[in-house]
This record gives structure tokens, C-alpha cells and sequence, in this order.
């Protein structure tokens, strides 16, 4: 069963419709990235998915059911919206153990002890947060996302305004919690960089609509075909290497630019293709394998959406 | 177990208000500033009936500044979350709406409460000492501060509570103004409404515990419109 499973949801709000008919689902210890520029839905999701709004049409379940009152449900969910949720005037031991009594968590004060030491607060536990910097105030919102030990977590914009070096800090952690201890992990962002670190499986939203869903390396690489481009050293070696690579069953497409061969394999057979070359006096000056960014997926997703409107 | 989330929301709440010396100075400085224009104000009304009049006030303001000092704590607890966004990390919390409601409401009207007391401390030492008499607050006075006074509290936090969660800040400012206002204007013509002849007496206590139980009862009705997407589409 999946974890989170959205299927048909739209959402309208009076005449305008701000989720239109998506469906996708996220397994259990998948890092799930929601990607789309400011006002695409993504929030809207990520609060239907909450039951903080009614969907106007479709369902969006968590553990195969709607998240309604059922305490039994919360429980299970940790999330860190785009606000900290803290209390400024009040420690951090003191928000961790606040979140900790609303959770029901038994043994607050040795697990409130545990998650500061986590996120390398411990030593400042009984400070004010007000005089903690914006990058430790985050980490603590982490901590009080993971109070009760959620099976997954919700994050939105995790490291939005944070210093690099805090976004780095905010992406191991997330790395350490879907690796070590398996917790399944929608997140939403507009930082490409971010999702294709951390991220397995990815959804970008424009529009309110589903444009892109896939896991990266799929995404990254279209049919699981591998690509080579193949830098020759003259026009003379890329006609014979044309000629050579179209009778060859190990290629599947072949595309000539200047002195650049742009190769489809059929299979993962790039050294014999090489050899093949090679052997027939083709000279190569430089061989690469080419893998999309999700940047070129997330740009050409977004690019052929204003080409079609 | 919801009875202990009450709890735990109710005591953060009262521990934040607490902790802000801004908002506690505010409401102590109100408490005593109206103590002290109050106490005065018996003397200087030239009265055969001392001891209705000081009962009589007493009955008035006790709620009036209650609720005054609660309307100044209680943007802290639901307005001030909502802008920070706070609330929506507790709207996924395993915690009833009604019970974060009522937890916030009890948690403000408690500080305000206590507040109240000292007014009414104030108010006494200082009636006393201007008309140099003997007064002492009836029973069914002390009865009303220590019971109705503190529902009545509850009730208009409930309320206040109530708008600010769901309207949108811009509206919260023009009904909090409007509230303001009515409370401001209330306590200023005090004066006024004791010589209109309110008799004191335990009759008048039974009907004002009767008031402040509808207004609680009304307040929980209210909570019936309260509801998660409402919260959420109007914070800013």
C-alpha cells in the first residue's frame, strides 16, 4: 500500500481551480519531491493531504485513509510547513517537550534529550530561541517535526531562506532520516538542486497540473536508453562513424552535429562501441555519457507547457 | 486524554503571557490605572449608600476589566500564531479544533483573571483608603469575582478566540478596534451606569451567573463553525 495516494484531486476555490485532476502516489521510504514554481498548487496539495482543506473532487489518503480527526493517523505524520512553529520566548527543550505532550509522547524527556543531540542542539537546549540564528531555528523545527517519531514527513520549502551552508546541514539531515531510519519524505520545493540530491522520485506541478512524474533516473534518462556524444576530430572520422554506428545492432539512433556523434545505445554497450571505432581508425578526442539535469527536465517540462499554451 | 491536551495548551498559553513582560506590564498597568480612577471615584460621589455603590462597582468592572486585560492577552495566543503560520502546525497535531480552542481560551483568560483579582484588590485598598471606611466586598460579591467573573472570561476569549481564527487579519483589525472601543467606552462611563441604581444583592448574582452561562453555552455553539479550512485559507 502506499503511503500517500492522491488520485482525480482538484481543488477550486469559488471560480479558480488550483489543483486540477492530479493522481500520484509515494511509497514507503521514498524521498517524494514535489517540484513547480510559486502558486503552481504544491502548498494546496500538501494541506489537502494534511486535512487542513476539503477537497473539491478525487481523494488524497495517507496510509489509505483521509486525514481527518483520527489522532491514531496524525500520530504517524511529522511536518515542517513553511513557518518554524516555534515559540520564540520559550526554550527549545521547552518546544520539543510542548509538541512532545500534544503527541502523547511517552518518555518526552530522555526522546527531547535524544533529538537535540540529533540536530547538535543540545548543549543550547535551555536558551531562548530568539537567540538562536534562523539555520539552528530550522534544525529545531526539524527536531519537532521527528518528536514522535513519524513514519513520514511533510516538508515544505525545508530551506527556503536559509545560508548554503544551513541548506547543506537541512539536506543531511533529510538524507540521514530517509536512509537510516526509512521515513518516507514528501517534499515540496521549487530548489532543483535540492530535490535532485535528495529526492528519488519526483512530480512537477505548473498550473495545477501534473506535468512530469517519474522517478529521477528515469526522468533523466528518457526510454532507459543511455546516450554517448562522441567528440571525433574532423568531419572526415564522424562520416565514418556514422556510417559504422547505423550498421551496428548495438545502436538504436544515430545524429550527426559538426564533430559531434550523439548516440542512442540499445543497450549498456558503450566500450564495444568505442572499440568499434577505434578499430576502424575513427579518432575520438572525447567521449561522454549524457544524463539530463533535472534542471533541463524541470526547464523543457515547463517549456513545452508555454509552447502548447 | 483530550482533557490533558486542554491542559497542555492551556499552561503554554498562561506561560507565554507570563514570560512577555510587555503584554504582563500592559495588563497590570491597565488593572491598576483602573483601580486607582475607580477606588477614587467612590469617594468623590457624594452618596448615602457608600457600600452599594463600592459593591456595585465591583459587580460592574470585575468582568469589564477582565475581559479588557484578556483582549490584550489574547492576540498573543491566536493571532500572533496565526500570522506566524504556528497554527497550521497545530491544526496536524493529534489535538481536537475545540480542544485547541478552549486550551488557548482558558490559558489567556487565566492571567487575565488574575489580573481582575488584583483590580478588585487594588480597587478595594484603595476605596478604603480614600473614603477611610470600613469596606468590605459582600459575600455574593466575592462569590461573583471568584465563579462568575472567570466564566464570563472564558466566554469572551472563547469568542474573541473565535474571530481571530477565522476571519482574515484585516478584519480581525476592524472588529478588534470596534471591540476596543466598546470595552473602552464601557469602563469609561462607569461611573455613569452605578448611578443608574443598580442594587446589589444575591438576585442580581443568580441572574448574572445565568448570563454568563448562556454566553459560555452560546461561545461553544459558536465552535461549531470553526473548522480547519477556514483557519487555514485566511492566514496571510
Amino acid at each position: 500500500m502506499s503511503v500517500v495516494e492522491i488520485e482525480n484531486l482538484t481543488k477550486q476555490f469559488g471560480q479558480l481551480t488550483v489543483l486540477d485532476n492530479i493522481s500520484l502516489q509515494v511509497e514507503k521510504g521514498e524521498v517524494f519531491g514535489f517540484l513547480g514554481p510559486n502558486g503552481a498548487g504544491k502548498t494546496t496539495t500538501l494541506r489537502l493531504l494534511l486535512g487542513l482543506l476539503e477537497p473539491t473532487s478525487g481523494t488524497a489518503l495517507v496510509f489509505g485513509e483521509r486525514l481527518g480527526p483520527k489522532d491514531g493517523l496524525r500520530r504517524g505524520i511529522g511536518v515542517l510547513l513553511e513557518h518554524d512553529a516555534l515559540y520564540k520566548r520559550m526554550s527549545a527543550y521547552d518546544n520539543l517537550d510542548y509538541y512532545a505532550r500534544l503527541y502523547d509522547v511517552a518518555d518526552r524527556r530522555q526522546k527531547v534529550d535524544q533529538l537535540l543531540d540529533f540536530v547538535d542542539l543540545l548543549d543550547r537546549k535551555d536558551e531562548p530561541i530568539a537567540r538562536y540564528s534562523t539555520g539552528m531555528r530550522r534544525k529545531l523545527s526539524i527536531a519537532r517535526a521527528l518528536v514522535h517519531d513519524p513514519e513520514i514527513l511533510f516538508m515544505d520549502e525545508p530551506t527556503a531562506g536559509l545560508d548554503p551552508e544551513a541548506q547543506t546541514m537541512i539536506r543531511d539531515v533529510i538524507i540521514e532520516l530517509s536512509g537510516n531510519k526509512m521515513i518516507t519524505v514528501f517534499l515540496n520545493s521549487h530548489n532543483l538542486y535540492e530535490v535532485q540530491r535528495i529526492c528519488t522520485k519526483v512530480g512537477i506541478l505548473r498550473g495545477g497540473r501534473i506535468k512530469a512524474y517519474d522517478y529521477i533516473e528515469n526522468l533523466r534518462n528518457p526510454g532507459g536508453q543511455p546516450l554517448l556524444d562522441i567528440a571525433v576530430a574532423g568531419g572526415d572520422d564522424a562520416a565514418v562513424a556514422q556510417q559504422l554506428l547505423r550498421a551496428s545492432p548495438l545502436v538504436s539512433a544515430v545524429e550527426v552535429n559538426g564533430t559531434t556523434v550523439s548516440v542512442t545505445l540499445s543497450g549498456s554497450s558503450g566500450p564495444e562501441i568505442i572499440s568499434l571505432l577505434v578499430a576502424n581508425g575513427v579518432r575520438i578526442e572525447e567521449v561522454t555519457r549524457v544524463v539530463r539535469s533535472l534542471e533541463d527536465i524541470y526547464l523543457e517540462t515547463l517549456g513545452e507547457m508555454e509552447a502548447t499554451s | 486524554m483530550r482533557s490533558n491536551k486542554v491542559y497542555t495548551v492551556a499552561r503554554r498559553e498562561f506561560l507565554d503571557i507570563v514570560a512577555n513582560k510587555n503584554t504582563v506590564v500592559a495588563g497590570l498597568l491597565f488593572a491598576g490605572w483602573f483601580s486607582w480612577l475607580h477606588g477614587l471615584g467612590v469617594t468623590v460621589k457624594e452618596t448615602d449608600n457608600m457600600v452599594q455603590l463600592f459593591n456595585g462597582s465591583l459587580i460592574y468592572l470585575t468582568p469589564m476589566v477582565g475581559v479588557f486585560v484578556a483582549y490584550i492577552y489574547s492576540g498573543q495566543a491566536f493571532l500572533f500564531e496565526k500570522a506566524e503560520g504556528i497554527i497550521e502546525t497545530l491544526l496536524c497535531a493529534p489535538l481536537n479544533l475545540r480542544a485547541l480552542w478552549l486550551g488557548k481560551s482558558i490559558g489567556v483568560a487565566f492571567p487575565a483573571w488574575l489580573a481582575t483579582l488584583i483590580f478588585a484588590a487594588g480597587f478595594t485598598l484603595l476605596a478604603r483608603h480614600y473614603t477611610e471606611a470600613a469596606l468590605v466586598p459582600a459575600l455574593y460579591v466575592v462569590f461573583h469575582v471568584l465563579v462568575i467573573v472567570p466564566v464570563f472570561i472564558v466566554a469572551a476569549v472563547g469568542v474573541m478566540g473565535f474571530w481571530q481564527l477565522v476571519l482574515g487579519m484585516r478584519e480581525n483589525q476592524i472588529v478588534n478596534l470596534i471591540v476596543f472601543l466598546g470595552l473602552f467606552l464601557g469602563l469609561s462611563f462607569s461611573g455613569q451606569i452605578m448611578q443608574l441604581g443598580l442594587v446589589t444583592s444575591w438576585q442580581l448574582i443568580g441572574l448574572l451567573l445565568g448570563v454568563a452561562i448562556l454566553f459560555l453555552v452560546f461561545t461553544w455553539w459558536l465552535g461549531r463553525f470553526l473548522n480547519k479550512e477556514r483557519i487555514v485559507r485566511s492566514i496571510p
